[in-house]
């Protein structure tokens, strides 16, 4: 209940801000940017590791997000909103960075590093740059599924929304990513009872 | 054999517990919004400049030193005037 009322008064606020904001009150966008910067940042961080193209990224979203102002519709949340653009200005990114360079490190390195110890006794910074050298080696669009389903926890209709695919294309997609990583760890040679010893 | 996607799964898992240093992009936001867009007019306009420069550079800007007037009355040699000045 109270959970409620916290974000009826946030919607709110978000909608006056946005009525600000639409109006060319500079403070009410910074107060909105403020507001949802920190959920954009941890979002973002799953696009990039290097601090310097974060920032970029998460003004982006925030540039993106002012433009698209006027068609924000009220009926659904401002952070999903945000969340929306967040996810595809980090997969255009990708895109841009697959066709400039591949910086994987090799996958021996990757197993010789996952096999050291369990994932539940790994620091959840270690667990995070693990999974992200993993999934980077994914072409973008299987990498944009698998983002948002492990780092993110997002279902079927969530990705679907946040990507603007059918829902089936994100099933097919998230089917074949998840098939593409699994012949990937076995061609390493990986059984998952080997990481348990 | 298990299936090797239980061990992405797992750490997944731990990922999710990782949360990013703070960053502020509130100022820069509101300093990029302050600059004036560049339509596509912009560089239409910036792309014939720089052409006529360059044209100008190859060829030479044309003398214009003679009135055209005076080379009107050069050659309309039936044209007289009566007296002096």
């Amino acid at each position: 209940m109270i959970d409620d009322c916290v974000q009826n008064d946030v919607h709110d606020m978000d909608l006056h801000d946005i009525e600000g904001s639409l109006r060319g009150d500079e403070a009410a966008y910074a107060r909105l940017v403020r507001r949802y910067e920190p959920a954009i940042v941890q979002q973002m961080a799953h696009y990039t590791r290097d601090r310097g193209v974060l920032r970029e990224l998460v003004q982006e979203v925030f540039l993106e997000a002012y433009r698209g102002l006027p068609r924000y519709r009220p009926e659904a949340p401002l952070l999903h909103w945000l969340r929306r653009i967040a996810s595809r200005v980090g997969y255009r990114y990708w895109k841009v960075q697959r066709r400039e360079r591949d910086r994987s490190v090799p996958l021996e390195e990757w197993h010789e590093r996952i096999m050291a110890r369990p994932p539940e006794v790994e620091e959840p910074s270690e667990a995070a740059e693990l999974l992200y050298d993993l999934l980077e080696r994914l072409p973008p669009k299987d990498r944009a599924v698998l983002t948002l389903m492990y780092f993110e926890e997002c279902d079927v209709r969530m990705i679907a929304e946040r990507m603007g695919w059918s829902q089936t294309l994100v099933k097919v997609r998230a089917f074949r990513a998840r098939q593409r990583l699994r012949t990937m760890l076995q061609e390493i040679g990986y059984r998952s009872s080997q990481g348990n010893e | 054999m298990n299936d090797p996607l239980d061990l992405v799964d797992r750490l997944a898992a731990r990922a999710r517990r990782h949360s990013v240093e703070p960053l502020s992009v509130a100022d820069d936001v509101i300093r990029q919004l302050r600059k004036p867009a560049r339509s596509p007019l912009v560089w239409v306009t910036a792309c014939a400049v720089a052409a006529t420069l360059l044209v100008f550079a190859l060829v030479g800007v044309p003398r214009t030193e003679a009135d055209p007037l005076d080379a009107l009355f050069q050659t309309a040699d039936f044209i007289r005037t009566e007296g002096g000045f």
